[in-house]
């Protein structure tokens, strides 16, 4: 079996182990055999209700929203030409944050809570767009530093709301900026978009491949720079706009997916970004697994428990490559 | 093969001149070099040929159609540039590297072909770095960076070959091998080269004609023994050479004393 195809096989294999540790676990615990009884038969039972109405989707979200993130955090990589890049770094999850934490300051309801989010995202998006598209030259430096302007002033929109916000809707918007999965509803759109995602980034890989060596050496080899940098900002930011919407600002699962796989994987766009869409949705569902049962009842935002998992294994990674890289 | 010209091309670079209405004929099988002082604008003029940046005025035309008529990717099976620069932001292989010069070949839903594989094989085997095909780019020395994207531009497999200093970070070795390469390219199938050179004695030994950027815009384009002379050279570079005759020509050399 070739590398790529072992890669991805182990990915789905992880990906359903993640699914079954998830659906079993919790105040109720459950055995492997009684998730399969609950997922494939229809009898109302305890079980079936904890599986089908509790568990099952807050670990689709997870996975769903894991799986945008990362692959928004591999475009944005190559877009920006940065390493450092991650989904939030032109401001998007800061124009949802505002939108977001507007509405729960004025107590609106959950649906209005997402729908407020994806506006202040969209905003942004356009925002960002526009005053680095202006005239002139569209680059990636000029974008970087239009989006971490617009990004740093989302950041003090969000203090100045925290900092008067009452005592009762504090928890909430904390648990929200953090990353928190509990009010997450994907739907079937979820899984829509991100799987047109992986269509449309698997036919621009071949061509992000290129343009990771350069802008010249992109265009001498038959690339039009220009519309493949507007698709991959537009691509990226909607894609973390709708991760975003669903469970606040998850940190570190857009940064370090990818790199895990260029180091697991090597820098071929058409493997990198759908094994990085499979490890992200594995990283959030353990994630979220074990921040709503480490300290149950009480739940973790599951960002936290990114950061705690995603640090460790990355520095392993980062640390073996080196030695590797030291030896030959 | 396609042939390259220009028509009234004048090009800047803020406000210095590079070239003011040159025409230009780059025919099949001819081999051009161009010479110049650091920063008299060699790789700025290479860059507006292969269309990467727009011109002040005038025309450049590749098989009689206007550059800028014709899509990025056919340009790009017609015409290939080597970079002086290439950024490497994320690490790739060698032979990932050399196979994103056959993309012009390719459509964007089929993977490289078995065929690909092997033209980048051959394209490795000709700069002589078959036994690295698998290392990371990012871990080889500057000569060695350097011949991976000749082979990328031999990959890529386009009519007119534009070539930004090849000798750099080349030995003297590997310069002799690329540059007989190039020539063989020219004379056995009909490929025009149009390279950027500091060498007077292989622009001499290779080339067939040439292009002096002088200062403020001022070229001379001719063949290249007609151009070659002390005079010319001399006020080129604003250094003194010494002019010594050998049995393959006259041969110059700086005057270190003066």
């Amino acid at each position: 079996m070739s590398r790529p195809v072992l890669l991805l096989t182990s990915l789905i294999l992880l990906s359903i182990f993640s699914f079954m540790v998830s659906l079993s676990v919790g105040s109720y615990a459950l055995t492997p055999e009684q998730v399969w009884t609950a997922l494939l038969t229809d009898e109302a039972s305890l079980q079936h209700t904890i599986v089908w109405e509790l568990r099952a989707p807050r670990a689709y979200n997870a996975f769903i929203t894991g799986g945008l993130l990362s692959i928004a955090g591999a475009l944005m990589q190559v877009l920006l030409r940065n390493p450092l890049a991650d989904p939030y770094i032109l401001g998007v999850s800061g124009g949802a944050s505002v939108a977001a934490l507007l509405s729960m300051s004025l107590g609106l309801s959950a649906v209005w809570l997402s729908g407020s989010a994806f506006a202040g995202a969209l905003l942004s998006i356009l925002l960002v767009f526009g005053l680095s598209h202006g005239r002139g030259n569209w680059n990636p430096t000029r974008l970087l530093l239009t989006g971490v302007v617009i990004a740093a002033g989302w950041g003090a929109v969000i203090n100045f709301i925290l900092s008067t916000s009452p005592e009762k809707p504090l928890r909430g918007m904390l648990f929200w900026l953090m990353g928190d999965l509990s009010h997450a509803d994907a739907g079937l759109s979820g899984l829509v978009v991100l799987l047109l995602a992986l269509i449309i980034s698997f036919v621009l890989a071949r061509q992000l491949n290129i343009l990771a060596r350069g802008e010249h050496q992109a265009s001498v080899l038959g690339v039009s720079v220009q519309p493949l940098r507007i698709s991959l900002f537009l691509l990226a930011s909607i894609l973390t706009a709708v991760a975003v919407t669903q469970a606040g600002s998850v940190g570190f699962v857009g940064l370090v997916v990818p790199h895990m796989l260029r180091l697991l994987a090597g820098s071929d766009h058409r493997l990198l970004l759908p094994a990085s869409a499979l490890t992200g949705g594995c990283l959030l569902l353990i994630s979220d697994t074990v921040a709503r049962t480490l300290i149950a009842p009480q739940q973790l935002p599951v960002g936290v428990i990114t950061a705690f998992i995603g640090v460790p294994f990355f520095l392993y990674l980062l640390n073996k490559n080196f030695n590797r890289q030291a030896v030959t | 093969m396609s042939q390259l010209t220009t028509r009234q091309l004048t090009i800047r670079i803020g406000n210095q001149s590079v070239c003011n209405e040159l025409n230009l004929t780059i025919e099949p099988g001819q081999v051009w070099g161009i010479l110049g002082r650091n920063g008299a604008g060699k790789t700025t003029l290479l860059h507006t040929l292969a269309g990467l940046r727009p011109a002040e005025s005038g025309e450049i035309m590749i098989d009689n159609t206007s550059l800028t008529q014709v899509p990025r990717k056919q340009l790009a099976r017609k015409l290939g540039l080597l970079l002086q620069q290439t950024e490497e932001s994320f690490p790739a292989t060698v032979m990932e590297t050399v196979l994103t010069g056959r993309h012009p070949h390719i459509n964007n839903w089929s993977w490289e072909s078995n065929e690909d594989v092997e033209i980048a094989r051959k394209a490795l085997d000709i700069v002589q770095l078959s036994n690295m095909q698998q290392r990371q780019v990012d871990q080889l020395s500057g000569g060695e960076r350097q011949r991976v994207n000749i082979a990328c531009l031999i990959a890529q497999a386009p009519e007119l070959f534009l070539l930004d200093e090849p000798n750099s970070h080349l030995d003297l070795k590997y310069q002799i091998l690329i540059l007989n390469y190039m020539k063989q390219l020219s004379q056995k199938n009909g490929h025009g080269i149009i390279m950027s050179l500091h060498d007077i004695q292989l622009a001499q030994r290779y080339c067939s004609h040439v292009l002096l950027i002088f200062d403020e815009g001022r070229t001379s384009v001719g063949p290249c023994h007609e151009l070659l002379n002390r005079d010319n050279l001399c006020e080129l570079y604003q250094q003194p050479l010494l002019e010594i005759d050998s049995e393959i020509g006259p041969v110059f050399i700086p005057d270190t004393n003066s």
